[in-house]
């Protein structure tokens, strides 16, 4: 079976990409491709809990992402070295996610075959 | 064995280093756009490949004014070359 | 082989558009085939007909509307970030009853089940942005 890692890299709210990072992995899950869903670097902030968007006028990340369980989305990883590095831990994420070392994040970019940024 | 492209400037952007921090012994790495500029001080990275696994484009390191400063860190090649690259691994990544 | 391309950012705003472009440019004359280009985010400003650039620059719209009719490359612009931006083409003006459409023949609007099924249906998929 063919398989795609979407790979967030940026942080929301300043862009789109997040919301299309998303449509992409609802896509693939559709395609009845094994889909996997990579937060690298400020990525991470986009499943960060307690975002109150309102004021901002911005839709809250972390409650789109919460979505994927329902795709059988099931494959969440976060390079723990940048959750460190934000002084953040699992429980400040609004999702499940696997934490992954630098070893294990590379073997992750060998082991799907379709790698998407975002 | 995964062609790892950055383009933003080692100077104003994280992506290089953490490319660096995550490719394998046998992955290569291309700089293109602004990523080229990292030939003025290639001390900010750490890691980098050795150069025949690191390339650079020749277009966006002469548009920089880099052409000094390329040939002992970087293999500096064409479009051609880059599309050569892409066709021998296995797969691309780029780094945002 | 067979490559597909995805393009983030719009032809003006970060150098990635232009270096799509001389890409695929080189790929085809290398003999490579390139099946689809997907733009995403503000690369879909890319279809847009309405753009006027300076005599001394390289036209990136017409550019990517010349190697896509000279070498059937399909073009296709997601259609979220399209609406977003005020690129549509005749079909979504009428439906959200704009006065205009602009985007140009050679693309195709279309959701992002494009640029997944390119990834699985190419040799390669590079993606240009940041």
């Amino acid at each position: 079976m063919r398989s795609t890692l979407i790979i967030n890299q940026k942080a929301p709210h300043a862009g789109m990409g997040t919301r299309e990072a998303l449509d992409a992995a609802l896509a693939t899950a559709a395609f009845g491709v094994k889909t996997g869903v990579l937060f690298l670097d400020d990525g991470i902030f986009q499943i960060i809990k307690n975002q109150n968007t309102d004021p901002a006028g911005q839709k809250n990340t972390a409650a789109i992402f919460k979505s994927f369980a329902l795709y059988d989305i099931d494959h969440i990883f976060v390079r723990a070295k940048d959750l460190a590095l934000r002084g953040l831990t699992e429980e400040d994420l609004s999702v499940e996610v696997q934490l992954v070392e630098d070893d294990a994040v590379s073997d992750l970019f060998c082991q799907f075959d379709n790698l998407l940024t975002f | 064995m995964i062609l790892h492209i950055v383009n933003q400037s080692p100077f104003s952007n994280r992506s290089l280093q953490r490319c660096l921090d995550l490719m394998k012994s046998d992955d290569s790495l291309i700089l293109i756009g602004d990523a080229v500029l990292l030939l003025s001080n290639p001390s900010v990275a750490t890691g980098l490949p050795d150069r025949k696994r690191c390339f650079a484009l020749i277009p966006d390191i002469e548009a920089r004014g880099m052409q000094n400063k390329s040939d002992s860190l970087v293999n500096p090649l064409h479009y051609d070359g880059f599309v050569d690259l892409v066709e021998q691994h296995h797969k691309t990544l780029s780094w945002l | 082989m067979i490559f597909s391309l995805h393009v983030i950012d719009g032809p003006y705003s970060k150098q990635s558009n232009l270096s799509a472009l001389r890409f695929c440019e080189a790929a085809l004359i290398k003999g490579h085939r390139i099946k689809r280009v997907f733009f995403s985010g503000d690369g879909v400003l890319s279809g847009s007909d309405l753009a006027v650039t300076p005599q001394d620059e390289v036209d990136l719209y017409k550019a990517w509307q010349s190697v896509a009719t000279d070498h059937q490359i399909e073009l296709v612009v997601c259609v979220s970030a399209c609406l977003r931006r005020g690129v549509l083409n005749v079909t979504e003006a009428e439906r959200y009853e704009k006065q205009n459409h602009n985007l140009s023949d050679a693309f195709v609007l279309s959701g992002l089940g494009q640029l997944v099924e390119a990834g699985l249906e190419s040799d390669r998929l590079i993606t240009f942005g940041g």
